[in-house]
């Protein structure tokens, strides 16, 4: 019989504060971890995970200074491992991948499994600006207020990503 | 090659309706308590890998996989290639943690000895298990519903004779009428007999338990069983299908007796029959006919809209949000005509609406007793479920 470490059945409770901020930022965690993972059921599991976590732990300051930037990070750092693993794991038949949102099978679904690959090789903070810019359609300016950073960082760090994406898309690493 | 329209055509978007039922969902779990976490399933997934994926053992361990990387591999939500220094002003997380040295050390989720086998049609077991089963359809509505004669001592799981429907739906905590697909041997006709034994420092749950869903290890090892033994595939989909939402309509007329045990009206047991005893707290009677009665002492409202699903003909989705328990004392009309033994369920001939301001003979309608007896709504919608699809299932090999 194999052993494995389990750490513990957790009694804690979802405080009221915390189900509060669930219902502010929950869509924007689930959106940005679907957008990353492709897979819905990836989706909810990083939502889950980081509030799981936020349960268990104490509080990171930074999370208590600004939930929603703190949400956002965890679910673009945890989708990206998701994507990173599933790589390694060289799962390849993700049948809820080719699904989302291919209009037919064939090129669109290779395009779309490219593309995920080749987001998740990139730095995630240019994760974090891009899924801002294409998913959440957040202006130069709105994600520099967001993230802290000057407009000129966040329209430069776009124009590199966009260079870095065109060159794994053509020639995947 | 335009990175633009490529981010625009390609990039996956969620469809609002896969947020709401997603984030609900993922609300409910974390509402749950007590829930499993765990570090690290690489060996917890191996047996289960047959799985596409499954609700609510099957996010667990979805979890626990995020989890381990998340937790182990690298540092609390920084992702693997974290691409030099960084002046964020969501700063990285400073706690690095460190390891929990209350951690104990579990087996894995699998039992540690299980004998299968199937039951012979000219048994005495096979004879009692197919006349529950009959019992089963006329009171729940579900062929292979919960059997009540398996037994959970410390240790030790014995389970009678079972279809592999019945054991899905316990280990999957699902409804009955939302598991679909596999061979007809699969679903009625083929029962075994299960005798495990539980690995030491397993979690002590009750048969209850087990039978609302709410022993998630237990239920993780039927489903190790399951997918070792019977080779079963499942897919679970998400399909719109017409349902009750429970909501809340007067709050104040929810209420929980403090005592540990409330006695049962004297009129609830039909004439003739002797009274049961108090109910103690997560106890319930519930009486099925021509009128249905239900009876409980601080259960969930979760717990409730199963036990609605039956006389309402469709299935109830919790919308109220309560996370409080309550007592329940409700007596209605059921939706359909609840079926006796032998004959199935009928839909009612279309109701004549009452004239206004007249209260109609008998008990009321299920939606009118929810709001008058315990200030709750039920409201006709169409809302994503999700639906397990039996794909491959073998009949087991030998022990």
């Amino acid at each position: 019989m194999s052993t494995i470490a389990v750490p513990r059945v957790s009694h804690e409770t979802l405080t009221q504060d915390l189900e509060d901020i669930f219902r502010e930022h929950s869509r924007l965690v689930y959106r940005t971890a679907y957008s990353i993972t492709g897979s819905w059921q990836d989706a909810e599991d990083v939502l889950q995970t980081i509030f799981v976590r936020l349960l268990e732990r104490e509080r990171p300051v930074e999370f208590t200074r600004s939930p929603g930037a703190y949400l956002y990070r965890a679910a673009v750092n945890a989708s990206l491992n998701i994507v990173q693993m599933r790589k390694r794991r060289n799962v390849t038949d993700d049948v809820e991948l080719l699904k989302v949102a291919a209009p037919e099978p064939g090129m669109d679904d290779e395009m779309r499994r490219a593309l995920l690959e080749a987001i998740a090789q990139l730095n995630p903070r240019a994760v974090e600006i891009l899924i801002l810019h294409y998913e959440h359609n957040y202006s130069d300016a709105e994600i520099a207020k967001m993230l802290g950073k000057s407009r000129g960082t966040i329209a430069v760090t776009l124009y590199r990503t966009r260079a870095r994406l065109k060159k794994l898309l053509r020639r995947p690493e | 090659m335009n990175i633009d329209a490529v981010m625009k055509k390609y990039l996956p978007s969620a469809p609002e309706e896969r947020i709401e039922s997603g984030t609900t969902r993922v609300l409910n779990e974390l509402r749950r308590k007590p829930y499993v976490v765990r570090e690290s399933l690489a060996q917890a997934l191996a047996p289960a890998r047959g799985f596409q994926f499954a609700w609510p053992a099957g996010i667990v361990m979805a979890v626990m996989l995020v989890s381990a990387l998340v937790w182990r591999q690298v540092p609390p939500f920084s992702a693997a290639k974290t691409g030099g220094a960084d002046h964020h002003s969501m700063a990285k997380s400073s706690r690095q943690q460190a390891p929990d040295p209350s951690k104990i050390t579990f087996p894995s989720d699998v039992f540690e000895l299980a004998s299968v086998k199937m039951l012979s049609p000219s048994s005495e077991a096979f004879k009692a298990v197919t006349t529950e089963e009959t019992m089963q359809a006329a009171f729940t509505g579900c062929p292979g519903g919960f059997a009540g004669r398996a037994r959970l001592d410390p240790g030790r799981l014995t389970i009678p004779g079972l279809s592999v429907l019945t054991l899905v739906i316990i280990a999957y905590g699902h409804d009955c009428t939302l598991v679909e697909g596999g061979p007809s041997w699969a679903r009625s006709g083929e029962y075994y007999e299960i005798q495990a034994l539980l690995p030491p420092g397993s979690p002590a749950y009750t048969l209850q338990d087990l039978a609302k869903g709410q022993a998630p290890t237990l239920q993780r090892m039927l489903q190790n069983l399951l997918a070792e033994r019977f080779r079963l595939v499942l897919k679970r989909e998400l399909r719109e299908m017409p349902v009750y939402a429970l909501t809340v309509a007067n709050r104040a007329k929810l209420k929980l007796s403090p005592a540990e045990t409330i006695p049962v009206p004297a009129n609830f047991p039909p004439p003739g029959f002797p009274a049961p005893p108090p109910l103690g707290r997560g106890q319930k009677f519930q009486l099925m006919g021509s009128e249905v009665k239900i009876f409980a002492h601080a259960i969930s409202m979760s717990e409730l809209v199963k036990d609605l699903r039956q006389a309402a003909g469709r299935i109830v989705v919790d919308k109220t949000e309560l996370r409080n328990l309550f007592d329940v004392d409700l007596k209605f009309t059921p939706e359909i005509t609840l079926p006796t033994l032998g004959t199935p369920a009928t839909s009612p001939p279309p109701a004549i609406p009452p004239v206004p301001g007249t209260s109609l003979p008998g008990s009321p309608t299920l939606r009118l007793a929810l709001e008058e007896q315990l200030g709750l709504k039920l409201e006709a919608t169409k809302l994503p479920i999700e639906v397990l699809s039996i794909e491959k299932v073998e009949r087991p090999a030998e022990n």
